[in-house]
């Protein structure tokens, strides 16, 4: 167990209008954990990131990073959303993209350097130079993953980070992820629709309802900490929690309430 | 012959001879244009008649009338006040577009004006400005300044238009407020003022020369008009086309340049979206 | 905290409403507490009662008729000018290549420049007004229904040459589908650019028209009139635009184009 606290979501609220998206969120992740929030579809999980994120003000409930509530984007925040090619900037470099966090914080040589470090840890030191657009969907999640890299965060938050790639390039990217989880020891918050995805790469997943959402689950996954597609994927271990969470999910949709099963 | 006559005629592109590229390209750029100077250069020497004058005379008439001391007296004051008030134009036009641009309510509360002035033809303001503010300098640079409206309209629009993803990674991280506005905002907006700039390139030099025309004053291309018009020098007033002509020609090609250096992401951003 | 949704949709309109209202306030205000000279700048209300005035004045739609005509008559034979010679250019790779140096030679040349030499020709009247207003609207019209027809797929156009598809059925069934879009762009466009010209025409060669009238009453130091004339314009151009806008979606909409926007 992590010793010390770095995310706690508390009895969080949203609502539009009439419309409860989200009821009572709570839970909490500890520095250096890998969490996965997963739920069916519609059920809120971007609202949640982007509250967590501090890009949207809760209706109730509040969320403390570091013991100090959110109240908007906090610096030891890093986000990488789901649509990256809106994410990156077309009129600058990958390294101006990569770098465009840090112009107001450090130097132009650190800058350089932690760009640098941030592209070769996921592999794209070669294309520092190309734009954007010149890249395919997996190299520009990898953008974007390095430049939230490059921020030095505490805490990394990504909203279904993979969903528009395809399956080949998003198993590299998982493996990615847990890579750069493991070498710098960054906690990670990362949303999915994918049960095992979920499961492949958290050492925890809470499982959400549907709206009014709840958390359904907050499962602890006891797999082994190295992890590998072929290996990991074929335990029985792995094919019991992916069951059980797929049927958690089911009962979710049909709207029933937690641990019902 | 073979019997597969209903066969369709299949065409192979490549199959066709062409000229190599160094005499191709200087026929098709001169071919055209010789042959109308050509064909007018016969005209007027066997059918000569005083208004169309020959391309040759239009072309001394050009060289004595611009070629000397002329040039530096009287056009280059109007291109510098034409640059003046386009700047102004742009200046001000880009300023007051992200501001507005950026609030909801500012652009609600100021866009119908702002539409009703645009639509005014730029050409009504000159005598008005003329009453309010005389014959001088400072009016013909605001008229020439009054060409602002498409860059104003159109940076408001792409200010507006900035992708919500963009500016949610912005705050997500943090960006201070100067680097929003240089960093996301004005490249993303930069498509659309540029073509709000090209528009207002155009009337800026209608601007120009009407502001001039309009109380023909020494030291200006209006007052060369006027001075022609009254002599009937016609082979003057045809190398006015061409003269006006290559100072439109040459705003043109600064323009591309321009846009070519600023854009060259967005084209090659358009150029893999259709991919 | 629940928003009135009527309100909502609303909004813009009110808002919009009143930042025009606003602007004729301060317009008043700071021409009754003189902050501008009030004799050169009259009070917008009595701007408005001019106006007001103007309306019951036969002198007044005459001039307005006559920008109207002008307007009309330039826009129509540059539209179809510009059709023509943009389909048959368009089409051919070879005349394309041909014209493209005179093209981008002539385009450039702001309409005023020929002023001297169609009064000279035709005299201060309404054939010089309609020759800038031509020239100017021509070449807008040619470069949209230009990039229309560049825009064909070449490859459907082959097939259906190869097939023997006569020139006529070619070009109804896909060189004018593909072009249509680009051609009301170009409509728009040319719409704005033709009452520029015709108000030109109307100031620099004295062809009748609200050009003229807002002339007659500088001249007649009738400040109010002037600004009266002005709004005019203002309003004339606004309908115009609107009335293109609106025909412009109509012709659209049954045309299954997806098409994005020229940026123009």
């Amino acid at each position: 167990m992590p010793d010390k606290t770095l995310l706690t979501v508390e009895h969080l609220q949203k609502s539009y209008g009439d419309f409860e998206a989200l009821r009572d969120i709570s839970f909490a992740a500890g520095s250096g954990e890998l969490v996965c929030i997963v739920g069916p579809s519609g059920c809120g999980k971007t609202t949640l990131l982007k509250l967590i994120a501090g890009l949207l003000t809760p209706s109730g409930g509040v969320v403390e990073l570091d013991g100090a509530p959110v109240t908007g984007p906090r610096r030891g925040m890093a986000v990488v959303f789901q649509e990256y090619g809106r994410s990156l900037m077309p009129w600058m470099t990958v390294r101006g993209n990569v770098e465009l966090p840090l112009r107001s914080t450090t130097t132009k040589a650190i800058r350089r350097q932690k760009s640098q470090a941030a592209l070769e840890a996921v592999g794209l030191d070669g294309a520092a130079n190309k734009y954007p657009w010149q890249l395919s969907g997996g190299m520009q999640q990898r953008v974007a993953i390095a430049r939230a890299v490059a921020y030095d965060p505490e805490i990394l938050v990504m909203d279904e980070p993979f969903a528009a790639v395809d399956a080949q390039t998003r198993a590299d990217l998982e493996d990615l992820v847990r890579d750069l989880w493991a070498k710098l020891s960054v906690t990670v918050l990362f949303v999915t629709h994918d049960i095992d995805e979920s499961i492949y790469l958290g050492q925890r997943v809470i499982v959400l309802s549907m709206s009014p959402t709840v958390v359904q689950e907050d499962l602890v996954i006891d797999l082994p900490r190295e992890r590998d597609q072929i290996t990991t994927r074929a335990l029985p271990r792995f094919t019991e929690l992916r069951t059980h969470v797929y049927r958690e999910i089911q009962a979710a949709k049909r709207g029933a309430g937690k641990g019902e099963l | 012959m073979s019997s597969v006559a209903q066969a369709p005629r299949v065409r192979l592109p490549q199959a066709r001879r062409r000229l190599p590229q160094w005499i191709r390209l200087p026929l098709e750029w001169f071919a055209l244009p010789l042959i109308i100077i050509g064909l007018w250069s016969l005209v007027s020497t066997f059918a000569p008649n005083t208004r169309f004058p020959a391309p040759v005379k239009i072309g001394e008439a050009f060289s004595a009338n611009w070629i000397n001391e002329t040039f530096v007296t009287d056009v280059l004051p109007s291109l510098g006040r034409l640059a003046i008030g386009l700047t102004l134009a742009i200046v001000i036009g880009v300023t007051l577009g992200v501001v507005v641009g950026s609030s909801k309510l500012l652009r609600e509360f100021l866009e119908p004006a702002f539409d009703f002035f645009r639509a005014i033809p730029p050409p009504m303001v000159v005598p008005v400005l003329i009453a309010l503010l005389g014959s001088g300098d400072t009016m013909k640079i605001v008229v020439i300044a009054t060409s602002m409206w498409p860059v104003l309209l159109n940076t408001i629009e792409g200010v507006r238009a900035v992708d919500e993803v963009q500016r949610e990674t912005a705050r997500s991280f943090r960006l201070p407020r100067r680097h929003r506005l240089v960093f996301l905002i004005l490249p993303s907006a930069s498509p659309q003022i540029m073509a709000g700039i090209r528009q207002a390139m155009a009337v800026a030099l209608i601007l120009m020369v009407i502001s001039e025309m309009f109380l023909a004053v020494p030291g200006s291309l209006g007052y060369h008009i006027e001075i022609f018009k009254q002599n009937y020098s016609y082979a003057a007033m045809w190398s006015i086309i061409v003269l006006l002509g290559l100072i439109g020609l040459l705003m043109a090609v600064l323009f591309q340049l321009a846009e070519r250096t600023v854009l060259a992401w967005y084209r090659g951003l358009k150029e893999a979206e259709r991919a | 905290m629940a928003v009135n949704p009527t309100l909502q949709r609303l909004r813009p309109l009110l808002l919009g409403t009143s930042g025009v209202l606003a602007f004729l306030g301060i317009w008043e205000i700071a021409s009754r507490l003189n902050w501008v000279n009030a004799k050169y700048v009259p009070p917008a209300t009595e701007t408005l009662a001019r106006l007001g005035g103007f309306l019951s004045n036969p002198h007044y739609w005459d001039m307005v008729g006559n920008t109207l005509l002008t307007w009309a008559w330039g826009m129509s034979m540059a539209t179809v000018a510009g059709i023509v010679l943009g389909t048959v250019i368009g089409l051919s790779s070879f005349l394309r290549r041909a014209t493209r140096s005179t093209i981008d030679f002539l385009r450039p040349i702001p309409s005023v420049a020929i002023i001297p030499v169609a009064v000279v020709l035709l005299g201060p009247n309404r054939g010089s007004s309609l020759v800038i207003v031509f020239f100017a609207c021509f070449f807008v019209v040619l470069i949209q229904v230009l990039y229309g027809v560049a825009d064909v797929d070449p490859v459907a156009l082959d097939t259906q040459r190869s097939f023997g598809v006569g020139r006529i059925r070619r070009f109804f069934h896909l060189v004018f589908p593909t072009a249509l879009p680009y051609l009301m762009t170009g409509i728009r466009l040319a719409a704005t650019v033709a009452m520029i010209l015709t108000v030109t025409g109307e100031l620099l060669i004295g062809t009748p028209g609200i050009g003229r009238l807002l002339q007659e009453r500088g001249n007649a130091a009738d400040y109010a009139g002037m600004y009266a004339t002005v709004v005019t314009a203002g309003l004339l151009a606004l309908a115009i635009n609107v009335t293109v806008r609106f025909i412009e979606r109509r012709v659209l909409s049954w045309h299954q184009s997806v098409r994005g926007e020229v940026l123009v």
